[in-house]
């Protein structure tokens, strides 16, 4: 009650809501200040501690002076200078103390005994500042409101300090119970505080200087909590502005500067939440680069790198406003594009990447040709959950990869189908190279003038024990991808020569070699063995490549064609008048023989272009002095063309469909028996 | 540019492409006004050369230091408004060809006169055959028709990079 009556009747009201608010503001500052004690690191530790304690104390100080200022003494009041200055120093390092020992680790000493010490300062520096204010009069004090007031501040700033090591948003109700301790402190401690004027002295001497040391005082006060203020500020944008700079290192790919694998994978899930909550559709892109691992190959790392960053840029300008782009590693690249609800707008969008990336890139003086293949697939169409969006569109890259590269697939579920089917097709060809699975058989080759068995192309047979006879077009080029052809090749070639050592000696042997064999340069000295081993004369055998090898002009190549052709072994050239059918091959490399295309003769003899082109062909022969040999016969007609076109050799289901090796034998000596 | 520039390396570029389809209700492109932002930007980059457009395919020939090239073909292959973009040749070289244009620009669908217009059209036809000879053609056509472009609105900014440039 006579607190209550000591603020309203002993004080100026403006000047006691002045202290008050002041208080407040200090309060806030020293609070934040105070938690920043307690949560920073051991070696900032002092150094934080030194600055609140300076803004708690100087808030202390100056609300202490203001409700000086506005408290009513009717007597003439000066005051002591050296003490009350030390009454300051009191406050802050009581107030410091406090708060070092509220950064221990024990929470009952650090919160009682650090919020104590700091009552007790903020006790002290009260009524060290009251002994300081010397007043010309009879002074009481009530013992009682005394002890009240000191309790009452201890109490209230243990429980700043308890909210202090509490949660987030504490630091708020701390600064509620700071400014409460110090206002209820210095009011109950005023209302302990009673003076009777000395009869006959003057009541207003010194009014104004006292006045003005106050303000002084209060404005000094004022600055240091400003400086605690700013200090806390600038220290917490520094904080938050290196926070930011490591989460985008966290997040970002440090070449390309877009998102990374992390970021892209929580993008994805956020996404998909959304989808789920707002119904929001979106797709997934997944990119390849085609061809990059020859730019970093031949090109170097360096090129590589200015190279990604360009595609980087790229996709950028292909994508929309809103969409993700993410580097998931290597070559790889995702775009995230919400809001698509069509396949039409994603193949837009994947249209536009793969036109930009199929540009060249040039740099340092290099053309850097690479392209992308990009798989697509739509949410919520073809899944909901980041892992099968994932999976769809990785189905639908590979697609794009098989069918070609440099072009786009928007999933579908039969290229799940087709993947699946190769997978198998691949566990199964790995398991068959093991085991040997593979069959050779014959197609028989004839003179075409007499219809005699002259040889033999060996043909690759695979009998898959799951799946049954699997057709070569379609495991070959999985055996490429691979890399097992060398290896199934080389298995094919002994075991035909094994075979073909067994045939009249006038039956000759023609083996096919894939391009990745013909660029391995041990394939001489495979043929070598294969001819010793089995005992077969090198003139009997022919070797069939085609065009695609011999395209890239490779100096290995025509070592390698050329040390064969010196082993005595043939060349032939395969599927002739299909690829390039570049004249030079036939004179650059040492080519005895060219095998027309089945695809000109299965027109014949109607078909006058195809015609005029076997015709040419022939001619071709004739002139360069090649053996020309005719695929594909299917009727006597055919046939018949062929031979009055003076082709040398003839092969097809005509003649004979492809049988094993003794059927093969067999059919040779009953042609030699029927010519005798 | 520095004060003294060093003589570069300098390379001559001779791409195609064609315009893409504008969007639905933007308006159609106006060659000049790309020309002449281009060529505002090019002759910042010491970049001279021409282009050429003639049944909706775009002939354009860049030149200048290797590093500006780069930097100004990257730009137009990130342009989506080009479709079908084909780099054609990338030579380096020891002199201008068109040092003294800027970047000289010619519509060859505007009212240009017959004999320059089948030119044009030349250049075309080159372009997939020899890349050298179409940019032999395409200075020469320059050469001939640069009254007559300033006369039938074709434009060939001032010459500003030639002379600026270390060529």
């Amino acid at each position: 009650m006579r607190v209550l009556s000591c603020v309203t009747q002993d004080h100026v009201v403006w000047l006691v809501v002045l202290a008050a608010a002041m208080c407040l503001a200090g309060a806030c500052v020293a609070s934040r200040l105070f938690h920043r004690c307690v949560t920073a690191p051991r070696a900032t530790r002092l150094y934080w501690c030194l600055l609140a304690a300076l803004t708690a104390g100087a808030a202390t100080w100056a609300t202490h002076f203001v409700a000086m200022l506005g408290h009513r003494a009717n007597v003439p009041v000066t005051f002591d200078g050296p003490l009350t200055i030390f009454s300051a120093l009191i406050a802050v390092a009581g107030i410091g103390a406090g708060l070092l020992l509220a950064t221990s680790r024990r929470p009952a000493v650090a919160v009682v005994g650090g919020g104590s010490i700091i009552g007790l300062a903020i006790a002290a520096m009260h009524y060290v500042g009251m002994f300081a204010y010397r007043v010309e009069g009879v002074v009481t004090w009530l013992p009682g409101h005394v002890a009240a007031s000191i309790i009452l501040c201890v109490a209230l700033c243990v429980a700043a300090l308890g909210r202090l090591t509490g949660g987030r948003g504490a630091t708020r109700q701390a600064a509620l119970l700071l400014a409460a301790a110090i206002l209820v402190l210095h009011f109950t401690g005023m209302a302990a505080f009673t003076v009777q004027p000395i009869p006959g002295v003057s009541a207003l001497v010194d009014r104004d200087a006292f006045a003005a040391m106050a303000a002084a005082i209060a404005l000094v006060a004022l600055l240091i909590v400003g400086v605690g203020l700013s200090t806390y500020v600038v220290e917490r944008k520094a904080v938050s502005h290196s926070q930011a700079r490591l989460h985008h290192i966290a997040m970002h790919d440090e070449l390309t500067a877009v998102a990374n694998r992390r970021a892209f994978t929580e993008a994805l899930e956020q996404e998909c939440r959304r989808m789920r909550a707002f119904a929001r559709p979106f797709a997934l892109l997944l990119i390849d680069l085609d061809r990059f691992k020859a730019v970093n190959d031949t090109l170097g790392h360096p090129v590589g790198d200015k190279v990604l960053r360009r595609v980087a840029q790229r996709l950028r300008k292909a994508i929309r406003d809103g969409d993700l782009i993410a580097r998931l590693g290597g070559d790889e690249f995702a775009v995230i594009a919400p809001n698509v609800a069509d396949a039409a707008a994603a193949r837009a969008l994947a249209d536009r990447i793969v036109e930009i990336m199929a540009r060249p890139f040039l740099v340092d003086g290099h053309i850097a040709d690479i392209g992308a293949s990009v798989g697509v697939c739509l949410a919520p169409l073809h899944g909901s959950d980041p892992s099968a969006l994932v999976q769809k569109a990785d189905v639908a890259l590979y697609t794009a990869k098989s069918e070609g590269k440099g072009r786009f697939c928007v999933f579908e579920p039969a290229m799940s189908e087709a993947l699946n089917r190769r997978r198998m097709i691949e566990a199964d060809l790995r398991r068959a190279c093991m085991r040997e699975e593979f069959d050779v058989v014959y197609q028989p080759i004839t003179d075409t003038r007499t219809g005699s068995v002259t040889g033999a192309e060996a043909l690759l047979r695979w009998t898959c024990a799951q799946r049954g006879e699997v057709s070569p077009a379609e495991f070959i080029p999985i055996a490429e991808d691979l890399g097992l052809v060398t290896r199934i090749g080389a298995g094919v070639l002994k075991q035909a020569c094994r075979d073909a050592a067994g045939w009249p000696s006038h039956v000759n042997l023609s083996v096919n070699i894939s391009p990745v064999q013909l660029f391995d340069p041990r394939l001489p000295s495979l043929v070598t063995q294969a001819l010793e081993e089995a005992g077969l004369a090198p003139s009997r055998l022919e070797l069939e490549i085609t065009e695609t090898a011999l395209l890239e002009d490779d100096d290995v190549v025509m070592a390698t064609l050329t040390r064969l052709r010196e082993l005595g072994v043939r060349i032939s050239l395969d599927d002739f008048g299909t690829g390039y059918s570049s004249l030079s091959y036939l004179h650059r490399y040492p080519i005895s023989r060219i095998k027309i295309d089945r695809s000109f003769v299965r027109r014949l003899p109607d078909d006058a272009s195809s015609a005029s082109i076997v015709r040419a062909i022939v001619q071709l022969g004739v002139t360069l002095d090649l053996k020309i040999t005719a695929e594909g016969i299917e009727t006597d007609e055919q046939l018949a063309f062929m031979a009055g076109q003076g082709c040398h050799n003839s092969q097809g289901f005509l003649i004979s469909r492809p049988v094993s090796s003794s059927a093969l034998a067999a059919m040779a000596r009953q042609a030699v028996g029927a010519a005798a | 540019m520095s004060d003294h520039p060093v003589r570069a390396r300098l390379c001559r570029l001779l791409y195609t492409s064609r315009m893409a389809p504008p969007a639905a209700g933007a308006p159609p492109l106006d060659l000049h006004a790309l020309a002449r932002s281009s060529a505002a930007a090019n002759s910042k980059v010491a970049i001279t050369g021409s282009l050429l457009l003639v049944d909706g395919v775009f002939v354009q020939i860049l030149e200048g230091p290797v590093a500006m090239v780069e930097t100004t073909f990257e730009r137009i292959c990130a342009d989506l408004r080009h479709r079908d973009l084909q780099l054609v040749d990338l030579v380096d070289t020891d002199a201008r060809l068109f040092g003294e244009w800027g970047m000289a620009c010619l519509d060859a669908g505007g009212d240009l006169p017959q004999s320059l217009r089948s030119d044009a059209q030349d250049v075309r036809c080159l372009v997939g055959v020899n890349a050298a000879a179409a940019v032999r053609q395409m200075k020469e056509l320059f050469a001939a028709g640069l009254p007559a472009l300033r006369q039938t609105g074709g434009c060939a900014p001032a010459p500003v990079a030639a002379t600026a440039s270390p060529a």
